[in-house]
């Protein structure tokens, strides 16, 4: 790898690492993210270390825990959906056919809607939903992608000479696309998963950001929402808002390029070796040489 | 192909037939050209020291397997080597006929194709030297129709023809080799392989090219195009008198189509001969192994023999003859002094240049004094 | 001419799939806010709002589930989308139609500028091959991965509050009367300066990466050799012959990340309570305004659909190999 992508790739994990220990551990270090005790709106200074909001609340302890409702959020989501677009996009090209037609139509158009508008009018009918349902939501729109991705991969998969073989021999469909296929795909279904955790904290910020969800639940997006609602952005008062975006963008960054780095090894993975040759078959290239000998190889030589 | 002498058609006095290479005044001279591939002790030879001439009129054969440095070759020749290759020795010179546009601008001396700056190369492009590609249908950009590709290079290098004369022009071209002038609005997709091939060949000849680069034309079609696209060109040689540079890893279509025929080793020159020469007497063992590995059609029936080993990879190539270690008549010497390029010990007026030093007429000569 | 029309049947059925996802949401929700939205606006006893109600939702407690649907398709097909909760007795349409050229204006100039310039950018940078775009490849990566909204506000900050360049909110200078007069427009350029140039930075660097990409590819393929071995002019080697083919990917992908940018510029308006679609979004979601948040999805999608639609015809237009079937 040359040097520069080695070191994205370093910075990739090494900023996914800080803010999954961010979310894992970090809330015991900091006190309670609620709590109204701190001074009003003030900025950052030995005993908040990122200030405080209009209501006195500790700017921190809500970025540390609020990483923990983020990640979780986000990690739930992109399970569900890639869950999903496995079941969808690889189903769709191992059965081929109508019902390939079928779900493609329907992939495509869920990949064509806009997905934030969809989000606020699914999500916007629940007050006050849990992380749970947010995730699901937003795995509920963020599918279609990787479906799409991964069908095509599969289709491609479909003609290789293993699957064939398989069929050949009486393998049932379920199983060929579990034990053939779906191994094949591994890096492949890895990148996508970090591509749907990236869409996911995108959403789930803007989800947020909109009121949607609960607004007492502790994430990046609802420090962004109670920012906003507090005049935060005009006021100027960017300890506030100015962490929890960060940490989204950082956190979206590592993403992005643990993403195309996988990205790479999927794309090495797939180009199929070519199968060893028999040594007297060898060097079958084009040309008096290479076709000489395979006429040695194959044939009988006229006496 | 001279080194120096004048070179005698007909046969010499013990009955050797010569069928000499090309005469007439020298086009484009290829000296001493050598380009690498990286920089610095581990950089490789792709082209190595070869030496070339191509007359006027005249149609040369480049042969050897892949890896052997000839499309390296056509590439440096006409300034299209990409990196990482990069030229690092030698000179090609261009001797302008007297009717070319290039003549008028330099007074009788010749160019030095490498040192061309930007604007003059440009000029120079297309309108002295042609080129065409393998693979039409990647060699023709898939977005514009046949008629902006062939009028672009007539808009480039005659600005003050108006456009229906550059699509009666286009028409013209097509007819020339074939195609209906009707196919000037298709598309590149919408076109069958020998019909694209055919295109490339009439955009080479928009500009009456003095010499038209051909590399490996006919691979990537069947037999049948192929044979239709070498007669065409052949009638087109005819037609306009253009000289070719032809290359290909198929010796056989050399020996009908080329008058000369180079065969590249490794990056070098392993023989230089008529193609008349080639074909009754080859000189290096190698050109001996290629001939032998394709059927005749008629004739009686021999045992096909290949080249055992396989080609050398250029990374460290050992001292010597490259040719070597797949050499039945290599010895001491061959492995360790490469040999020069020049006439065989034996017929040294033929005007043909082996590298060996065990070269088979000397040989087969020696044999029958003794 | 096929491919024109298989991409609007596609359309069709997406928007039809829209309709109808519009339909069943509510109905799916817990707790039924349909039946308690209803209950809530009949409270105004007005035989209207119970019309507006029915076109919204299609309900109709004496018909069946699919008559309601029939019902809601018909009065949707007749622009009927019911009346606005919070802006009543604004019906959603209207509410709509005042929010809506502002956000094109925006969206859709800040869009297109974005891609021409990040196309540009990218042929520019392939072209001229430095490795400085690798250095460069973790701090593109940040901006992309940046929310909108959270750059908007920041360039609030940097750019209103601190250096007093440009407004803090809004489209233009209320104080000005909407006409198209010099002063107008005049105001309503410097209000949009710096909404249209979050979203701008905010995707460029995607298009950017994309096209070089791209780019890399195509620059070493035979027929951008041979043009130029004709000895063409720079210019028409990389425009004509590497960008044009190096274009089509892009496109196709721009046409689908719309939706994606459409959400994130939603996003940006909020920030500056810019009175586009998003904004009222917001407001609908506050209020819990659930006929004008289905009518924004509504329309919103149709946007959405109408300018894939264009860039499938932009993308046959410049590849000759789409226009005809399928082989």
């Amino acid at each position: 790898m040359k040097p520069n992508r080695r070191w994205s790739v370093r910075i990739g994990v090494g900023l996914l690492v800080f803010f999954v220990l961010m979310a894992i551990a970090g809330p015991w270090f900091v006190g309670n993210p609620s709590a109204t005790d701190g001074p009003l709106h003030a900025g950052p200074s030995g005993g908040h270390l990122l200030g405080t909001t209009n209501i006195g609340q500790d700017v921190l302890s809500q970025l540390v825990v609020g990483a923990r409702g983020s990640l979780v959020v986000c990690t739930i989501a992109a399970a569900i959906a890639t869950v999903l677009a496995i079941a969808v996009g690889v189903t769709s090209a191992v059965l081929g056919g109508v019902w390939d037609e079928v779900l493609s139509l329907f992939t495509n158009a869920m990949l064509v809607i806009p997905t934030l508008p969809l989000v606020v009018v699914i999500a916007g009918y629940m007050k006050n939903a849990g992380a749970v349902v947010v995730a699901i939501v937003i795995a509920a729109t963020g599918w279609s992608w990787s479906a799409r991705i991964l069908r095509a991969q599969a289709l491609s998969l479909r003609r290789r000479d293993f699957v064939l073989a398989a069929r050949a021999s009486g393998e049932g469909s379920f199983r060929i696309v579990t034990f053939e296929v779906l191994p094949h795909l591994v890096p492949l279904i890895a990148a996508q998963f970090l591509g749907v955790v990236l869409y996911a904290i995108m959403t789930q910020a803007g989800l947020a950001f909109l009121g949607i969800g609960s607004v007492t639940d502790w994430t990046w997006g609802t420090m962004l929402y109670w920012a906003n609602s507090s005049q935060a952005f005009q006021l100027a008062q960017w300890w506030w808002y100015v962490p929890p975006g960060l940490c989204i963008a950082l956190f979206g960054t590592a993403l992005v390029l643990l993403n195309s780095a996988i990205d790479r090894v999927a794309d090495n993975r797939l180009v199929e070796r070519a199968p060893r040759r028999p040594m007297l078959l060898r060097r079958r290239g084009a040309g008096p040489v290479g076709a000489a000998d395979a006429l040695v190889a194959g044939e009988e030589v006229p006496a | 192909m001279t080194a120096g002498g004048m070179s005698t058609g007909g046969m010499t006095a013990d009955g050797m037939s010569t069928g000499g290479p090309g005469q007439g005044p020298a086009l484009l001279e290829i000296k001493d050209l050598t380009v690498d591939y990286g920089v610095g002790p581990g950089a490789v030879h792709a082209v190595d020291r070869v030496s070339l001439t191509i007359r006027q009129g005249e149609a040369v054969g480049l042969a050897g397997e892949s890896g052997s440095g000839k499309s390296t070759l056509a590439h440096a020749v006409t300034r299209l080597l990409r990196d990482p290759a990069r030229v690092t020795g030698g000179e090609v010179w261009y001797h302008p006929p007297a009717a070319s546009p290039a003549a008028a601008v330099t007074a009788g001396g010749g160019i030095e194709v490498l040192g061309l700056n930007k604007r003059a190369l440009r000029k120079f492009r297309w309108q002295e030297v042609a080129v065409v590609l393998q693979s039409a249908m990647n060699a023709l950009n898939p977005v514009l129709s046949l008629r902006a590709q062939l009028t672009d290079v007539l808009r480039e290098h005659q600005p003050e023809m108006r456009r229906p004369q550059r699509t009666a022009r286009a028409a013209e071209l097509l007819e020339t080799v074939g195609v209906s002038p009707d196919r000037l609005n298709s598309y590149p997709h919408e076109l069958s392989g020998g019909m694209r091939q055919r295109a490339m060949i009439a955009m080479a000849l928009a500009l009456r090219p003095q010499l038209i680069v051909m590399d490996e034309p006919t691979t990537a079609l069947d037999v049948v195009t192929q044979r239709q696209i070498l007669d065409e060109l052949a009638s087109l040689r005819e037609q306009f008198g253009f000289a070719m540079m032809f290359i290909t890893h198929d010796l056989s279509l050399l020996l009908e189509t080329a008058d000369t025929i180079a065969v590249m080793y490794a990056g070098r020159l392993a023989e230089c001969a008529g193609a008349e020469q080639i074909y009754r007497s080859p000189a290096h063992p190698y050109t001996v192994g290629l001939l032998r590995s394709f059927p005749p059609l008629s004739g009686p029936r021999l045992e096909l023999a290949g080249i055992p080993g396989s080609p050398p990879s250029l990374r460290g190539l050992p001292p010597g003859c490259p040719f070597a270690p797949r050499c039945q008549h290599a010895t001491e010497v061959c492995t360790q002094t490469a040999p020069p390029l020049a006439p065989p010990a034996a017929d040294e007026a033929s005007g043909r240049l082996v590298a060996c030093h065990h070269d088979r007429i000397t040989a087969d000569a020696t044999e029958a004094a003794s | 001419m096929r491919f024109f029309l298989r991409r609007a049947a596609f359309y069709l059925a997406t928007a039809w799939i829209a309709l109808t996802l519009n339909f069943i949401i509510p109905r799916l929700m817990p707790g039924n806010p349909v039946q308690a939205l209803f209950a809530r606006t009949k409270q105004a006893p007005n035989p209207q709002s119970e019309a507006a109600m029915q076109a919204a939702f299609g309900i109709n407690t004496h018909a069946g589930v699919l008559s309601q649907y029939v019902t809601y398709l018909g009065n949707v097909l007749h622009g009927q989308l019911g009346t606005s909760v919070s802006y009543y007795p604004a019906s959603v349409t209207s509410v709509i139609s005042a929010a809506l050229p502002w956000t094109l204006l925006l969206v859709g100039t800040a869009t297109l500028v974005s891609f021409v310039l990040g196309t540009l950018l990218g042929i520019l940078s392939a072209w001229r091959r430095g490795s400085w775009v690798d250095h460069v490849l973790p701090v593109t990566a940040f901006l992309s991965a940046m929310p909108y909204f959270w750059l908007g506000a920041v360039a609030i900050f940097i750019f209103a509050t601190k250096l007093g360049w440009f407004p803090l909110s809004g489209a233009y200078n209320t104080s000005i009367p909407e006409t198209f007069s010099p002063s107008f427009i005049a105001s309503v350029l410097d209000y949009g300066v710096l909404p249209a140039g979050t979203i701008v930075v905010s995707s460029i660097a995607g298009w950017l990466l994309g096209m070089r990409n791209v780019m890399l590819q195509t620059i070493p393929e035979d027929y951008v050799l041979l043009a130029t071995a004709k000895g063409l002019r720079t210019r028409r080697v990389v425009f004509s012959y590497a960008a044009r083919n190096a274009i089509l990917p892009n496109l196709a992908s721009f046409a689908l990340s719309l939706g994606f940018v459409v959400g994130g510029a939603i996003l940006t308006e909020i920030v500056f309570s810019y009175p586009g679609v998003g904004y009222v979004l917001f407001q609908a979601v506050t209020n819990q305004d659930y006929p004008l948040m289905q009518g924004l999805f509504l329309i919103i999608t149709i946007m959405v659909l109408l300018a894939n639609l264009l860039a499938d015809v932009a993308y046959a237009a410049l590849d000759p190999r789409t226009r005809e079937s399928r082989r």
